[in-house]
């Protein structure tokens, strides 16, 4: 596909570790999206705790504010939503936002119990949304190519 | 896969992902998801059946969270595997982690996972001239999240499985897997008995 849209992103939670920290600057997805190509982040919502928006502004300085995901679904234009969030808050918010046709990667752990999760499961069957779990590893190289022996039968049967 | 006590001066049993509240599960929910994950990709199956055991001994994780959990697992494809996973290293911010995976034929080692070598042997004929190998990768630096250009390119390929409307080879349908899996293992540690896997809505 030649030159897509950028896809307008906003970042659902900023208490994770994995998130990052504007000030100071400690590396996480907040830094991520500097580097990926096709992307716009456009806003950063943290519902609980507050100060993490702090130096939001300084970092991104176009970027917009919300301290509520229902607030940030009506009023704010964006495609894709970065959801890292406690494991409890997940279902929630991934019901919301496939109900409202946004994709969305989700931090691990994405429930507390399996049940949890089923209602967002069935959501996104419905709503058709991308959704990426948050599990990198069998994409890390050396995986990959584990894969390929173990596939080629190399090893032969485990 | 042990890592660092939760305990004061260490993993901050304050921080949410070590509470019942906000993540309802111990170092099996929290970590050891993404190797349960990473072992139902390498063998390209469920797990049928999984007896597990669960313990506290550092005992500052919330309870009832565990610190350490050990699961033994049947395969769907009649294979066997197992993970001992723990909050267990006294020292912060250091990790041991080990995936040996056997076959009859020949076994891999990747020490530690994550890390850029991996050795590999085998009896097949292919290989009777090296029947040992060790493959050392490189990992380049990126900024962000993960640390790794490989990192940077699992999120890339996600934004273009989005533009070029394809589905990417991790699902929600695969976390969802992975979870009930975990839940499995709870009900086995709590019971005292294997535990056949349920999966799907």
């Amino acid at each position: 596909m030649a030159n897509p849209k950028p896809l307008r992103t906003a970042i659902v939670g900023l208490r994770h570790g994995h998130v990052g920290t504007f000030r100071p600057e400690i590396p996480g997805f907040i830094h991520s999206f500097r580097h990926l190509e096709g992307v716009e982040l456009v806003a950063y919502c943290e519902d609980t705790d507050l100060a993490r928006l702090d130096g939001a502004w300084t970092y991104d300085p176009s970027a917009h504010l919300y301290t509520d995901l229902d607030d940030l679904i009506s009023n704010e234009k964006f495609d894709l939503a970065w959801v890292v969030l406690p494991a409890n808050e997940v279902p929630k918010a991934g019901i919301k936002l496939a109900e409202a046709g946004k994709h969305f990667y989700m931090e691990k752990q994405f429930a507390r119990r399996a049940g949890d999760l089923a209602e967002l499961v069935k959501a996104v069957h419905e709503n058709g949304e991308k959704v990426l779990p948050g599990y990198p590893h069998r994409f890390n190289p050396v995986a990959q190519d584990l894969k390929g022996i173990i596939d080629k039968g190399t090893l032969g049967r485990p | 896969m042990h890592t660092g006590q939760v305990r004061p001066g260490g993993r901050d049993p304050e921080n949410f992902v070590y509470t019942n509240e906000a993540e309802g599960g111990g170092i099996l929910h929290m970590l050891g998801g993404h190797f349960l994950e990473l072992s139902r990709f390498l063998m390209g199956c469920e797990v049928k059946w999984v007896q597990a055991m669960n313990g506290r001994p550092v005992g500052y994780i919330e309870k009832p969270l565990e610190d350490l959990s050990i699961a033994a697992f049947e395969f769907e494809n009649g294979a066997y595997g197992s993970i001992h996973a723990g909050y267990l290293k006294r020292s912060p911010g250091s990790n041991d982690s080990s995936l040996v995976y056997c076959g009859l034929d020949g076994h891999a080692d990747w020490t530690p996972i994550g890390g850029p070598n991996l050795t590999v042997s085998s009896t097949c004929p292919d290989w009777s001239g090296a029947p040992e190998k060790t493959f050392n990768y490189s990992f380049p630096p990126a900024p962000g999240y993960g640390g790794s250009v490989w990192m940077l390119n699992w999120l890339q390929q996600f934004i273009r499985d989005i533009q070029e409307n394809n589905e990417p080879s991790l699902t929600v349908d695969d976390a969802f897997h992975v979870l009930q899996l975990i839940d499995a293992a709870y009900e086995s540690a709590c019971k005292g008995q294997r535990i056949e896997v349920e999966y799907g809505v």
